[in-house]
């Protein structure tokens, strides 16, 4: 019997992630490397795959036999294995049990009072003609939030399209939940007692406040498969504790897909809840590429920079060291489509098999309010102007 | 794979330097951002008890240190401040703790395999309305630093042999059940911040004027902290494993030196290491 659970990691005391890229040695004397957070699934489910493996009485050197790969799966592709991870969340203690807490989306804008951007009219630009780039609905230009994260009736009103209802209860600023710890630190020579030149290193560590911790759901976790209590978590041999709790939180979906202008076609937003690596073909309007989704148009989006995610093959041989810099869309990123009568995503997640497997490309669906579906050919009115 | 949790008794001044600021105090020590406790961090940890191990144990140095492309057995947590001296008007310091410190003693305890009470302890006279209180052996009024606390009753049954625990030497555990005090969070916190050691160091050039000033934040002596020591994986061949040895090691090498500011005699500590399973003298 197989099921589905939720690993939580609490940090023992800071952690440490690195985006991939070496120490910055802009400064001859320092080195600087900054942690990001939260940490790409990729890393939390290597940490959670070796302390499932250690829980099975893997002595943490060796290769994997068949008992373990069967399952885990071999190598960071996972080939082989049965288990598949979610998207990652960050979990808050509340009332004696933990609060789910998704990441804003991008088209979420504004301070104190919030709104949703949405398509605006059609206009020429660099990506082609009678593109529909994203405006404010209230005509303002606000900007997107940034460092804020919603609980799940926060992330629900979002995906419904009634941002303006968010208020305090529904937001978290991401400073209540971490915060950056810089420290220092250097190599010395032992027969001089003196600081190795060039060793001198300043990597900034993130704490989580009390009663936050990390956490992934898992699929198709085999009965009495245990994790170990300690797992090395990042970088620096931070260490966290590993807790495998029952049914995972299910993130909000919109309860009802608005129509879209003649009401044959809906309208839908796809929120990213993890990084997704998408072909090119998503970075524009129009068809998405990829197989099933020819039904969908994509009308606009607000995407993040990308962000390479690389990450470690840590199996003894030729193969191990570091894997190769892919980019990725962080999560958050927002497309809006318009979409059939009764359709549904033909997959649930974005990108290839083998991301997915790590919690790569999951999303979230919602909807918009579309008041320009009118298309009629503007003669150089303001695109921002009247609502 | 055994845990070890080793108590750290300072015996001089302490200082984990985090590099210059722009504040007041110029080489300030490394503080956990969130609570404002200074503490020794895994780094620094790890690099000195690497040093010890090269001394003594070359052979097992890279294995339970690892290299650079092999991570060692040994997992060093941060140095954790459990007992912080304080200056007291009436007789001699005053070793000030917290219910959030002896919380998390208890926690890393259970995580090292070591034993825990079976009750929590009872802090609830802390909460005074308004008013500043502690918890501790005498009944008269407190004086610590330039504050003043009321005395709100005896020290938990149990907490002064946990804490003691951890310290090296017979006769500072003797002395702890007089000078333990316990007051809230909020009240440490202040104490955590502002009461640690300041001292102005100079340089002068040959006709005896100074040529550089600065102060320096440090421990005082008789600060206690501890580290938790945990083995990343079993050893070969099922033995005890990096952490257990180690502890051992320093069971017969007491000392150990962490910080800065060696050569002028900082940063050394009494190690007093319990190994999970172990009996505890």
């Amino acid at each position: 019997m197989t099921a589905s659970r939720l690993f939580v990691l609490s940090p023992t005391d800071t952690l440490f992630f690195r985006d991939g890229r070496p120490y910055n040695q802009g400064d001859e004397g320092l080195a600087h490397a900054h942690s990001l957070f939260p940490p790409h699934p990729s890393t939390l489910t290597g940490a959670l795959r070796a302390a499932l493996a250690l829980g099975r009485g893997w002595d943490g050197g060796s290769a994997w036999g068949d008992d373990l790969t069967k399952v885990l799966g071999d190598g960071p592709d996972m080939a082989g294995g049965t288990l598949r991870f979610g998207a990652p969340l960050l979990l808050r203690a509340r009332n004696g049990g933990w609060e789910p807490l998704y990441q804003a989306p991008r088209a979420l804008v504004g301070t104190d009072a919030f709104a949703l951007l949405r398509p605006g009219r059609p206009l020429d630009c660099d990506l082609g003609e009678r593109v529909r780039l994203p405006e404010d609905p209230d005509g303002l230009r606000r900007k997107p939030v940034e460092d804020l994260w919603l609980t799940a009736a926060g992330l629900a009103l979002v995906l419904d399209g009634r941002a303006a209802e968010l208020d305090a209860r529904h937001v978290v600023r991401s400073d209540a939940l971490w915060t950056a710890e810089p420290r220092v630190g250097l190599a010395l020579d032992t027969a001089s007692r003196t600081a190795r030149h060039g060793q001198l290193y300043a990597p900034v560590h993130v704490r989580l406040a009390e009663g936050v911790a990390l956490a992934q759901p898992v699929e198709e976790l085999p009965d009495g498969w245990e994790p170990a209590r300690l797992v090395p978590l990042g970088g620096e041999h931070r260490t966290a504790m590993v807790d495998l709790m029952a049914e995972p939180p299910v993130p909000p979906q919109a309860t009802a897909f608005r129509p879209a202008g003649d009401g044959a076609r809906r309208c839908v937003t796809l929120v990213l809840l993890s990084p997704a690596r998408v072909g090119e073909g998503w970075l524009r309007p129009g068809t998405p590429p990829d197989e099933g989704w020819s039904d969908a148009e994509i009308v606009s989006a607000c995407l993040g920079d990308p962000l390479p995610i690389g990450g470690w093959d840590s199996r003894p041989g030729p193969a191990r060291g570091p894997r190769p810099l892919r980019p990725f869309l962080p999560a958050g990123s927002t497309w809006f489509l318009h979409v059939p009568e009764g359709w549904s995503p033909p997959c649930p997640w974005l990108g290839n098999p083998t991301d997915a497997r790590h919690g790569f490309g999951r999303f979230a669906l919602g909807t918009f309010p579309d008041i320009h579906t009118d298309i009629h050919t503007d003669t150089g009115a303001d695109p921002q102007g009247v609502v | 794979m055994k845990a070890a949790l080793l108590g750290l008794l300072a015996e001089s001044h302490v200082h984990p330097g985090v590099g210059q600021s722009n504040e007041t105090v110029d080489l300030p020590v490394a503080r956990e951002r969130t609570t404002g406790y200074p503490f020794v961090p895994g780094s620094s940890c790890k690099g000195a008890l690497r040093e010890v191990v090269e001394q003594r144990l070359p052979a097992e140095a890279e294995r339970w240190f690892g290299r650079q492309d092999n991570a060692g057995q040994v997992m060093v947590s941060d140095a954790r401040l459990l007992l912080l001296p304080v200056r007291s008007l009436t007789g001699a310091y005053r070793w000030l703790t917290c219910p959030h410190i002896v919380e998390r003693l208890v926690r890393d305890r259970r995580r090292a395999g070591l034993a825990v009470p079976e009750t929590p302890f009872d802090f609830s006279a802390l909460d005074g309305k308004g008013e500043s209180r502690v918890l501790s052996g005498g009944t008269d009024r407190l004086f610590l630093e330039e504050r003043s606390f009321a005395p709100a009753g005896p020290l938990p049954a149990g907490l002064v042999t946990l804490l003691g625990g951890l310290i090296g030497d017979g006769r500072a555990r003797a002395r702890l059940a007089g000078q333990l005090a316990v007051v809230s969070d909020e009240e440490f916190g202040w104490f955590a911040r502002y009461a640690l050691a300041v001292q102005a160091r100079n340089c002068l050039n040959e006709q005896k004027t100074s040529t550089n000033l600065w102060y320096e934040e440090t421990l005082p002596p008789d600060t206690v902290l501890y580290v938790l020591l945990n083995d990343r994986h079993t050893a070969e061949g099922g033995g005890a494993g990096g952490s257990a040895a180690v502890a051992d090691l320093l069971c017969q090498h007491p000392y150990l030196q962490l910080g800065g500011n060696e050569t002028v005699g900082q940063g050394w500590f009494l190690v007093r290491p319990r190994v999970a399973g172990e009996a505890e003298g």
